[in-house]
């Protein structure tokens, strides 16, 4: 098979992947052999005729595997086209691809062949030829398999930007019964050796600025929504724990598509759930860097987000005795707290304050979403709405266009297409 | 009073602190402006004035102040000028960075304008397209704004080994970066540019980077092929979406790009 054929089955194999966001570490080539740097902000280099933005060129070393997921399309089960790269052959077409410019450097996965470290041992094969025979230095993202040992997560991690390892199924139970190669353990031991392995860099770092990296994009991991009977609030405190028992750089959500037939996972003709997988990044985001507590944002009592409303607007509608607040003695935090307000149009009120009291409309040119954040806020003694709503007519008009298209591009914008995963 | 200027940065600087010397009541005017009936006075550009004023504000409001500025100016918008000099004014009263302020139609109109340039050029560090012609990688783009100045160092740097020219069709420049060297922006002229598919050479033939430049490649790059359908097979059909698309990437751009967006319906089964 050509290389040309193996990109086209290996590319399709991996595109329902999420994750593809290329940034969190700077590296610079000014200095020293070899090509390629990294970008904190992340680059996008086209857009898929469905509107999603490539940044890595994402593959599969091979979509042959051993396992046997319920959930996946390349389980050995399943008859698919397959193909492998050689590790040279991928080497190449990666860094032909990003002397072009196609792309910010490269995101593989990879079926499991034989055991975890025959895998990883193909997989650090291809990074070393890259890092070492060609000097790459762009962007290099890849999925550990569950149950690599230590030594080959410490050789992807040296060679690695980024590294993860899928957690998939949000519970045991849901893992053991969909996933039977794959036990617990073999998801959380790399995990854990890849944090306390970054922490003990950032020490290393720290004492000598040239010691090697390991992982210097940190890791993520991606949980899928929908396959299971998996609630909000069991998905939610898994993530938190994740972040901080792993120190995560993030946790990927992705809407569930049905591939297969199987008796424990919805019809084929289900709808991937994509507007749940939307509030669950809005959470995630509430709890990353609007300060909320998960318990805040669900609980036992109410296990599930709301899908008409985003759960920050969901929250202060289980708190209207909070509001209004006045935009100009509110704190910082406060005003994260305000729907419609986010962490740099709060940012603008507070640099803005400093010229003068804000008047009502002073705001929207500071980036504040008015259509909601005016049933919240007072300025210069006036509150920024006609009038009150009651709290019945409020929830109508907090309700973003997204519950009504049934559907929210909002982080095929951040982070690629919300699908089930392929490989690992 | 109307001051105008030469079209350059340094010129624009130049007047535009003439006018923060005066009390106010002056208005910057671009050379391709509509002459006003009132009297203009032509400035005379001050040679390394920009630099020495970048520092001023640079140390005296801020260090993201020049380049503030300098990008708001790049944009072109109608008007621009005056709404720059508004913003130093009230970030010298104030003694700090005025981008702040987005209450003040100024702020806003300039702290816009500098979005508007830094957005088209960071769109610019993804979609520019390098063809390799001979061991040179060239590239030839269109951008609504002048991005070349704000581009230059990130391809430097990612390629610095690595000939390769990013030619900007509208404006007749070029970013030029001979492999190891030092990249710079070099006028093409339009014949030399419209000889483009006659493999004539551009620049004084000495210059490594122009040697090959513009040439037809003998045969076709496989990479060019392999990337399509790449391209092609990482989208989803039963979720084309046109309009989201083009909401990220114009149309307007498509022509130079490499991969063919909207061929993805065309493509051989995998
Ligand atoms: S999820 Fe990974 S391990 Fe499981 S069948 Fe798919 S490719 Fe194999």
């Amino acid at each position: 098979m050509d290389v040309i054929e193996k990109l086209a089955v290996l590319g399709d194999a991996a595109r329902f992947d999420v994750a593809c966001t290329s940034s969190g570490s700077e590296r610079s080539a000014s200095s020293g052999a070899g090509v390629g740097s990294t970008v904190a902000g992340g680059i996008c280099h086209t857009w898929t005729d469905d509107g999603r933005c490539i940044s890595l060129l994402k593959v599969l070393l091979t979509n042959h595997c051993d396992y046997d997921c319920a959930y996946c399309r390349n389980r050995s089960s399943n008859d698919v086209p397959r193909a492998a790269f050689r590790p040279e052959e991928l080497a190449m077409l990666t860094i032909e691809f990003y002397r072009r410019n196609y792309i910010e450097g490269l995101f593989l996965s990879s079926g499991v062949v034989r055991d975890a470290d025959h895998t990883m041992g193909l997989m650090i094969e291809t990074l070393r030829l890259l890092r070492e025979v060609h000097l790459f230095r762009g962007y290099v993202h890849v999925k550990v398999i569950p149950g690599a040992s230590p030594e080959a997560v410490e050789r992807i991690g040296r060679l690695a930007d980024r590294v993860s390892v899928n957690v998939e199924l949000p519970s045991t139970r849901s893992l053991l019964s969909l996933a039977p190669q794959k036990k617990p353990a073999d998801i959380e031991a790399p995990m854990a050796y890849i944090a306390d392995r970054r922490s003990a860099n950032r020490e290393e770092l720290v004492r000598y600025r040239g010691a090697p990296t390991f992982a210097p994009a940190g890791q993520s991991t991606q949980l899928i929504v929908g396959a299971t009977p998996d609630r909000d609030v069991q998905i939610l405190r898994l993530s938190k724990n994740l972040y901080s028992r792993f120190d995560m750089k993030r946790v990927f959500f992705s809407a569930y598509i049905p591939t297969n037939a199987h008796p424990l996972l919805p019809a084929l003709t289900s709808a991937p759930p994509l507007l749940r997988e939307h509030r669950l990044y809005q959470a995630d985001w509430l709890m990353r860097f609007y300060r909320f507590d998960v318990e805040e944002i669900v609980d036992s009592g109410s296990p599930d987000l709301d899908l008409d409303l985003d759960p920050k607007s969901a929250w202060a509608m289980r708190h209207l005795d909070r509001f209004p607040v006045d935009v100009n003695r509110a704190d910082y935090e406060t005003l994260l707290r305000v729907p419609g307000i986010g962490v740099l149009s709060a940012q603008r009120v507070v640099a803005a304050r400093r010229l003068g009291r804000l008047r009502t409309e002073d705001l929207r040119p500071l980036g504040i979403v008015m259509k909601r954040a005016r049933f919240f806020l007072t300025a210069a003694g006036r509150y920024a709405a006609e009038r009150i709503p009651q709290a019945a007519e409020l929830r109508v008009l907090l309700a973003d266009k997204c519950g009504q298209k049934g559907y929210a591009p909002f982080q095929l914008r951040i982070e690629d297409l919300p699908v089930v995963a392929e490989g690992a | 009073m109307f001051l105008r200027y030469d079209d350059t940065f340094e010129g624009f600087l130049t007047a535009a602190a003439a006018c923060l010397r005066s009390d106010g009541a002056a208005s910057v005017l671009r050379p391709g402006a509509q002459i006003p009936l009132l009297p203009v006075q032509v400035v005379e550009t001050e040679e390394g004035f920009a630099d020495r004023l970048g520092s001023y504000l640079s140390t005296r409001l801020g260090p993201e102040v020049p380049g503030t500025v300098y990008q708001a100016w790049l944009s072109l918008v109608p008007g621009i000028e005056d709404a720059i000099v508004a913003f130093l004014r009230l970030g010298l009263a104030k003694r700090r960075d005025p981008s702040g302020f987005l209450q003040e139609p100024s702020v806003g109109a300039v702290v816009k304008a500098s979005r508007k340039v830094t957005a088209e050029a960071h769109f610019f560090l993804g979609v520019v397209r390098f063809r390799l012609r001979g061991s040179v990688y060239l590239s030839e783009i269109e951008p609504a704004v002048d991005v070349l100045p704000l581009i230059g160092d990130h391809f430097a740097q990612r390629f610095h080994d690595q000939s390769f020219a990013i030619h900007d069709l509208r404006r007749g420049r070029a970013i030029v970066h001979p492999a190891e060297g030092r990249w710079e922006i070099v006028d093409v002229a339009p014949e030399e540019a419209g000889n483009d598919r006659d493999g004539e050479t551009v620049g004084d033939g000495t210059d490594d980077c122009a040697s090959t430049v513009w040439n037809p490649p003998a045969r076709p790059d496989p990479y060019e092929a392999m990337w399509k359908r790449y391209f092609q097979a990482m989208a989803i059909e039963e979720r084309f979406n046109p309009t989201c698309q083009r909401s990220f990437l114009p149309k307007k751009y498509w022509r130079h790009l490499v991969e063919e967006p909207g061929s993805s319906d065309r493509r051989v089964p995998g």
